[in-house]
């Protein structure tokens, strides 16, 4: 499908600087999993999506990544336009062949349906961007390892029962595993495949 | 184009055909000629940039005698750009080289000519002359390899 002009919007001001910026930024947070840091080098972004996650694409996402997009984004003119116009990454139907995915909370399918890589290449794993409706530090999700230096505690909002089930059990499969992004509005925090949660409620 | 959207696909393929030429005749003007004839018109359009100007590399491909396998015949250097017009026409352009104004200019213009009341203007103004130009370029040039050519005739065959 072409792109449709009237939905364009600009990307980042200096391409170069604050791709860099947000690169860190991605970088801090998934070496301190849990951690929240803010984003906010774009101005606006394509409607559905995240300011965050927005920006995250326009970082991560080029012509050799392959990203797969959740139902309501892959119907969205104004989300494939800009990604095709700004990112050149190839739209991809099939989660298992996926290098990113970027999903709506409320439509994540199950997490054994992305690619976790294989023992030789653990790291060709999909990394998930998932976009929730609130993130916070109340105690929720109690979290330990790499980059925590005791404990950090995390409530993310909106994901499904079966998925926060999956993210838990999939830490037996280390080092395969799914690094995935949280973003809201400006707000981002990321969970790497090294990070053990333990639910209190 | 959200005009030509709405027209059958006849208009929409003419439309298009007529968008690549003036594209092609922006990118291909000399620099100098575009930001003269530019300034001379005083249009000062609100605009902002939806990617900014930027250069890099392309990847040109060929075929032997124009029927072979495609291989890749070398990288050339290029800046794009694409601005929105404060009415949401999108203006595109593709240069070769590295002149981030020719790109903004080229964008502007071709956004510009897109636009209803400012078609026939610049049409008019810019592009004709442009294309006059280029077109004279071509010629004089081909006169010039022209006047080297040389006609072998036999005066006397010896036959015997």
């Amino acid at each position: 499908m072409a792109v449709i002009s009237n939905t364009l919007i600009a990307g980042f001001n200096d391409p170069v600087q604050d791709a860099q910026q947000v690169f860190r930024a991605a970088l801090k947070a998934m070496s301190e999993p849990g951690t929240l840091m803010a984003c906010s080098f774009t101005k606006e972004a394509p409607e559905g999506l995240d300011n965050s996650s927005w920006q995250l694409a326009l970082t991560l996402f080029d012509a050799d990544t392959k990203v797969w997009l959740s139902p309501a984004l892959a119907q969205n003119d104004a989300v494939i336009s800009n990604l095709r116009f700004h990112c050149q990454c190839p739209l991809i139907d099939n989660t298992a062949e996926a290098d990113f995915a970027l999903c709506n909370a409320d439509e994540l399918p199950f997490l054994a349906d992305f690619n976790w890589g294989n023992a030789e290449y653990p790291d060709q794993s999909t990394s998930l961007i998932v976009q929730v409706p609130a993130i916070s530090d109340e105690p929720f999700w109690t979290l330990t390892g790499p980059g925590i230096e005791t404990q950090r505690s995390l409530r993310i909002a909106g994901l499904p029962e079966h998925f926060r089930a999956d993210l838990i059990r999939s830490r037996q499969r280390f080092p395969l595993g799914i690094d995935t992004f949280y973003c809201c509005g400006d707000q981002l925090v990321a969970l790497p495949r090294t990070t053990q949660i333990e639910e209190a409620c | 184009m959200s005009v030509a959207n709405q027209q059958d696909p006849t208009t929409q393929a003419d439309a298009q055909a007529a968008r690549q030429r003036w594209m092609g005749i922006l990118a291909k003007a000399s620099s100098d000629d575009l930001q003269q004839q530019w300034q001379a018109l005083q249009l000062e359009p609100e605009y902002q940039f939806i990617r900014k100007p930027e250069t890099g590399l392309t990847m040109l491909r060929g075929r032997l005698g124009g029927a072979g396998q495609p291989f890749n015949f070398g990288e050339m250097t290029l800046t794009r750009c694409a601005v929105r017009l404060s009415s949401g026409t999108l203006g595109v352009s593709y240069i070769a080289g590295r002149d981030k104004q020719h790109a903004i200019t080229a964008a502007l213009a071709d956004a510009l000519l897109q636009e209803a009341d400012t078609a026939t203007l610049l049409q008019n103004t810019l592009i004709t002359p442009l294309a006059e130009k280029q077109a004279a370029q071509v010629q004089a040039r081909a006169a010039a390899a022209n006047s080297t050519k040389v006609d072998f005739f036999t005066l006397v065959r010896g036959e015997d």
